[in-house]
């Protein structure tokens, strides 16, 4: 409780809530667009996909998440931290729900807003909600970790977030298996009324099962660096 | 006490046992043995001998490439519970900047499990003589004030081994000698107090046995005196700005005293000498023996590095 709270004091800069905020709000925006649309089932959906799993969610959770400890340990603060007696899977934990804290309102209720002002019914909020909150969760479990192993983490993370799991990762079917995003677009596509085709997904429980996994994966790799790291 | 390394790992507090820690192929420490007991020991050495890898390893924050570490009879790497008696001063600067330092040491109070972590946040504060009122975060604190705040965290529940790196750098005389005080009575109270610096007068003021660290390798250990009488033992090199030089330096070849004479140019004379202030008052004489005017006399080899280059070389 005690990192979490200091973490949050940490995480929360004015610069960061101002940017990602105003990502949200964009997300918003464009939902009005979506509303007038003549096809606003599919509209929608593409929105929250495109927008939402593919940009919001993993770009501020990787902000936040790979911040977490990855800023620490380069500004060399890890140190007053990790030389207490403190298991370290509480350390990973508690980073990664300061980030998840700060990632809901900036990404999960945006998109969950954006979709109830498409107007598409219930059903698709809830599905909006459930994939972007679960994606958070499993992008935030990896940042976590991926912070603390991987220098510039944030460039590395955008590479991955756009390059692989944009573009790389979509162009197949086994190769979208090893992205999240198929996963997040799996649980929206199943809460989705339109009609529209949508390659590579899977059943909402393998989906379900499958965030649940990377997400404790992520937390089990987090602990592991920090066991394992060498701090300044 | 002996100025050579024992490499003595008897029943202390802390015991290095030929450890080596290799950063690549980079040499950190070199097979490097001994044992530090309760009281106040200082590691010296110049800047990049090792001393911070030497403090990293004793704390667990890295593992040995070889050899083995024990703090309190355990291994400190991966040992979390160890980590509630010692407390650590890093060289860097950098603490948590947001907040202010009642809630970073109330912070690192709790997480070290002490019971009342608030009360002991304010007394530790109070002990480095910043105010625990004071609500301004510290990123607004000068480096002198923030040096302080990770004495105050390192020392808030009480470890039973502290480990100060560079713990003066940043602090004003006063400061320092308030900081000197503390360090002593933490010794004085049976404590293990291990003091990193590359200042060899900082060193004297602890007034305490003390570890040469050069090049990675434990180049000299006893208490302050016997280092001191050891360093002072070497040939001293001196550069003297005469006109003419020749005529001088001449002169010096014979002179009692002198090690090595060497002219650099028309006005610049460098002697390796073993008595620098013998060698400062037989000089004058001797140029005005030959008509020479002595402009400046400066010491070359003054900085400590010098000092444990001689050092290691001694014990090769």
């Amino acid at each position: 409780m005690i990192i979490y709270r200091l973490q949050l004091r940490m995480l929360a800069t004015r610069g960061r809530l101002l940017a990602l905020g105003a990502l949200g709000l964009l997300g918003i925006a464009l939902a009005f667009t979506v509303r007038n649309s003549s096809d606003a089932d599919n509209a929608a959906f593409r929105l929250i996909s495109s927008y939402g799993l593919a940009g919001l969610v993993p770009i501020t959770t990787l902000v936040m998440a790979a911040a977490s400890l990855g800023d620490l340990a380069e500004d060399a603060t890890l140190v007053h931290f990790w030389l207490r007696p403190v298991p370290r899977w509480k350390i990973a934990v508690a980073s990664w729900l300061a980030a998840l804290t700060l990632c809901v309102p900036l990404s999960v209720v945006p998109m969950t807003v954006a979709a109830f002002v498409c107007d598409v019914g219930t059903k698709f909020v809830v599905g909006t909600f459930l994939a972007t909150l679960l994606g958070a969760l499993a992008y935030g479990a990896l940042f976590v970790g991926f912070g603390l192993r991987v220098q510039r983490a944030l460039a590395w993370g955008l590479a991955y977030v756009l390059i692989w799991e944009g573009a790389i990762a979509s162009a197949g079917a086994g190769l979208s298996r090893v992205a999240v995003r198929g996963y997040t677009r799996s649980v929206l596509r199943t809460f989705s009324n339109g009609d529209i085709n949508v390659k590579h997904v899977v059943s909402r429980p393998v989906a379900l099962v499958v965030l649940i996994l990377v997400t404790a994966v992520g937390l089990l790799f987090a602990t592991r660096r920090l066991q394992r790291t060498d701090v300044a | 006490m002996s100025a050579e390394p024992t490499g003595d790992v008897t029943a202390d507090v802390i015991v290095f046992n030929q450890v080596s820690k290799y950063f690549g192929a980079v040499v950190a420490v070199s097979d490097v043995s001994f044992g530090i007991g309760t009281g106040i020991t200082a590691l010296l050495g110049p800047n990049g001998a090792g001393k911070s890898t030497v403090m990293r390893l004793l704390c667990g924050l890295t593992a040995p490439s070889q050899g083995s570490i024990t703090v309190l009879g355990r291994p400190p790497r991966g040992d979390i519970e160890l980590y509630r008696h010692i407390g650590l001063v890093p060289q860097q600067e950098s603490i948590p900047e947001p907040i202010d330092a009642i809630t970073f040491v109330t912070a690192m109070a709790e997480l070290s499990g002490v019971a009342h972590a608030r009360q002991a946040a304010e007394t530790a504060i109070r002990t480095v003589e910043l105010d625990p009122t004071d609500v301004r975060p510290l990123r607004m604190y000068s480096k002198g004030m923030r040096q302080r705040i990770k004495v105050a965290a390192a020392l808030v529940h009480s470890p039973s081994v502290v480990v100060l790196d560079e713990p003066l750098n940043g602090l004003d005389p006063r400061q320092r000698l308030r900081m000197v005080e503390l360090f002593q009575q933490l010794g004085a109270e049976g404590r293990t107090v291990i003091v990193s610096s590359h200042v060899l007068d900082e060193v004297e003021r602890f007034g305490s046995r003390v570890l040469v660290i050069a090049d990675g390798r434990l180049a000299a250990e006893g208490d302050f005196h016997a280092i001191r009488a050891l360093m002072d033992d070497r040939p001293h090199q001196l550069r003297i700005v005469a006109e003419p030089a020749r005529p001088l330096a001449a002169a010096l070849i014979h002179a009692p005293g002198i090690v090595a004479v060497r002219v650099t140019d028309e006005r610049t004379i460098v002697v390796d000498v073993e008595d620098v202030t013998g060698f400062r008052r037989m000089v004058l004489p001797y140029a005005v023996h030959v008509g020479s005017r002595v402009r400046a006399i400066v010491p070359l080899d003054e900085s400590l590095e010098s000092v444990f280059r001689y050092l290691v070389s001694r014990r090769s």
